[in-house]
């Protein structure tokens, strides 16, 4: 009996012992249960910010780093001195693909000799990255769950000034649903607009976000010389596509900086809220939703509902440009590669001139040619770091705090970076919209050669 | 030899042919393509085939049909000893006035116009034109020696 009795109360302890073992609440620097790395709390966490000797990344979707409230966090944004690596990123498929994700990591200052802090909001985001770095030899990683950051209000969530103007494809489907995501008007429709070059066959009947209409980039600035066309044009676009002054738009493409045209575009015209799917088409299957192929007719308006143009300013031309280049106050940020920037290329097969306009500022913009934006890009096609574009900018000496006109070529990169200034929170911003074949073809002063400082 | 260039050339003008084939068809489909195409178009239209250039092409190429033309009834009035060699002559000379009759086309028919690569095919036919008179050239020799050794 007595043998009976402490057998029982043996087992008792070991099973108790056991269920204690595999509790799932966590201790200081316990062993995740699924994983081996470390989880930290979130006093160690303050504590370690700020550390050279931490990094905290954000393994979330691009989206939820710049400032949307995503999969259930109380508070949208970064937690304030994070980097961002998103897990989506490792599942993209990209020539170089290795080395592009190697120069992140150095840009981004996550490296082995660190310890490493990764945070997702949904147990997966931060595991897979964990996964990827461990594989890279990284041994000193953390896991955290945002949640418990963005739920307490005195720790500081960091949004991009302008975040909203680039939408997440999980936005453009519940408006689509018949929700309201954040930063939206409750029962105010919202436009879809797919923008891309040449007839709807081209581009629009492979694919485009349902609802969507169709505006051709040749309507708004028609060949053969592509430059951004007449207002009088521009307004009978606004019209036969039944866009107002009034409305909300989102524009999308599968080939990005079309959407950004034709989103700068619209801007110019007046359309007071217009936003861009960020990560294009791409990022709309990449959720895991499906393209419309059918085509969706517009339906045309008489009155565009305001003074056209809406925000003339937003556009310069030639002959502001050249006044505006006097000023000290006023930057021209040349976005096109280094090889057009210096003269070496025009960049266009069917543009001989090469060179830049006296004054412009090198911005950046793609490595290899002008249908790139690699600097302002990450992996998946998403806006980059708001903060790194801007770092980049100060250390090619571009003053912030001037008036900064972005010019590419014929004005596409540079509406791009013009939506992606305006997300960093740069709102003293112009599009210089016809570039260097408009000046060159004008016949203006230009320059070539390595930059002398 | 002259069987190989002969050769050469005919290759070379079917792949001028094709391509313009296929550039129209991807001005119509890529913007790179539509862009640099209808850019060029635009730039030789103020230059090379400006309105007073085109009289002076227009006169150039009409005067070329007319004097393959001229070959070619001369040649099937005139009997030769080798029919081969003379057929091969005329074809070479119906050849060379396509290419200029399409040149000519290609500068004045609104079907052409309504393309994006016109001034390509212009090119591209003057090309061909220029082949065709080495050939015949050639081939005008080749009949001469023919009949000298008999």
């Amino acid at each position: 009996m007595k043998k009976t009795v402490l057998k029982l109360v043996a087992i008792s302890l070991v099973s108790l012992m056991v269920i204690t073992g595999c509790s799932s609440n966590k201790t200081e620097t316990e062993t995740s249960a699924d994983s081996a790395y470390k989880a930290i709390t979130t006093e160690e966490l303050t504590g370690n910010i700020g550390d050279d000797k931490w990094v905290v990344v954000d393994a979330r979707d691009n989206n939820a780093f710049n400032g949307w409230a995503l999969e259930g966090v109380k508070r949208g944004g970064h937690i304030d001195g994070a980097v961002d690596f998103a897990a989506n990123w490792l599942n993209v498929e990209k020539e170089d693909k290795d080395a592009i994700l190697d120069e992140a990591l150095k840009t981004k200052g996550i490296n082995p000799e660190k310890n490493v802090v990764l945070y997702d909001a949904n147990g997966i985001d931060s595991k897979a990255v964990a996964d990827y770095l461990s594989g890279k030899g990284y041994e000193n990683i953390y896991l955290y769950d945002v949640n418990e950051w963005a739920s307490d209000d005195t720790k500081t969530m960091v949004q991009f000034p302008g975040y909203e103007l680039l939408v997440p494809a999980g936005a453009v489907k519940a408006l689509l649903d018949g929700e309201t995501p954040e930063t939206f008007t409750a029962g105010k429709k919202v436009k879809m607009i797919e923008g891309s070059w040449g007839e709807e066959k081209e581009s629009y009947t492979k694919g485009h976000i349902p609802g969507a209409i169709h505006i051709n980039t040749d309507s708004i600035e028609p060949p053969p010389a592509w430059m951004l066309a007449d207002d009088a044009t521009l307004l009978k676009v606004m019209l036969d596509n039944g866009i107002s002054k009034n409305d909300t738009v989102i524009v999308s493409g599968e080939a990005q900086m079309a959407a950004y045209r034709v989103a700068m575009v619209l801007r110019y015209a007046g359309v007071e809220d217009v936003r861009v799917l960020n990560g294009g088409t791409a990022a709309w299957t990449a959720a895991g939703y499906e393209l419309e192929t059918s085509s969706n007719a517009p339906v045309s308006i008489t009155d565009f509902g305001g003074e056209f143009p809406g925000n003339p300013d937003m556009v310069d031309t030639i002959s502001e440009l050249q006044e505006h280049l006097k000023s000290d106050r006023f930057t021209l940020v040349d976005n096109r590669t280094m090889d057009e920037f210096v003269g070496k290329s025009s960049g266009y097969s069917y543009h001989d001139k090469m060179g830049r306009i006296p004054g412009a500022v090198f911005g950046f913009a793609g490595k290899t040619d002008s249908n790139s934006l690699d600097y302002f890009r990450n992996i998946d096609n998403t806006m980059r770091n708001a903060d790194e574009i801007l770092a980049m900018w100060q250390n090619q000496g571009i003053d912030l705090k001037n008036h900064l006109a972005f010019m590419c070529g014929s004005g596409w990169r540079a509406a791009e970076v013009l939506y992606y200034a305006n997300v960093a929170g740069l709102e003293d911003v112009s599009l210089y919209s016809d570039g260097w074949i408009g000046w060159s073809n004008a016949g203006l002063p230009s320059e070539t050669g390595e930059v002398v400082k | 030899m002259k069987k190989i260039l002969y050769f050469v050339a005919l290759m070379s003008e079917i792949s001028l042919v094709a391509t313009m084939f296929i550039l129209e068809s991807f001005a119509e489909k890529k913007a790179g393509v539509n862009h640099h195409v209808l850019a060029r178009r635009h730039q030789w239209e103020t230059t090379v085939f400006s309105p007073g250039n085109k009289d002076v092409i227009s006169f150039v190429l009409s005067f070329i049909f007319a004097g393959f033309l001229a070959l070619l009834v001369y040649s099937f009035i005139k009997r030769a000893n080798s029919k081969e060699g003379l057929r091969f002559r005329q074809i070479q000379l119906i050849i060379g006035m396509l290419a200029a009759a399409f040149a000519l086309m290609s500068q004045h028919m609104i079907f052409f116009f309504d393309m994006k690569t016109t001034p390509y095919i212009t090119f591209s036919a003057m090309v061909i034109l220029g082949i065709q008179t080495i050939v015949i050239a050639l081939s005008g020799k080749s009949t001469k020696e023919g009949k000298n050794l008999k």
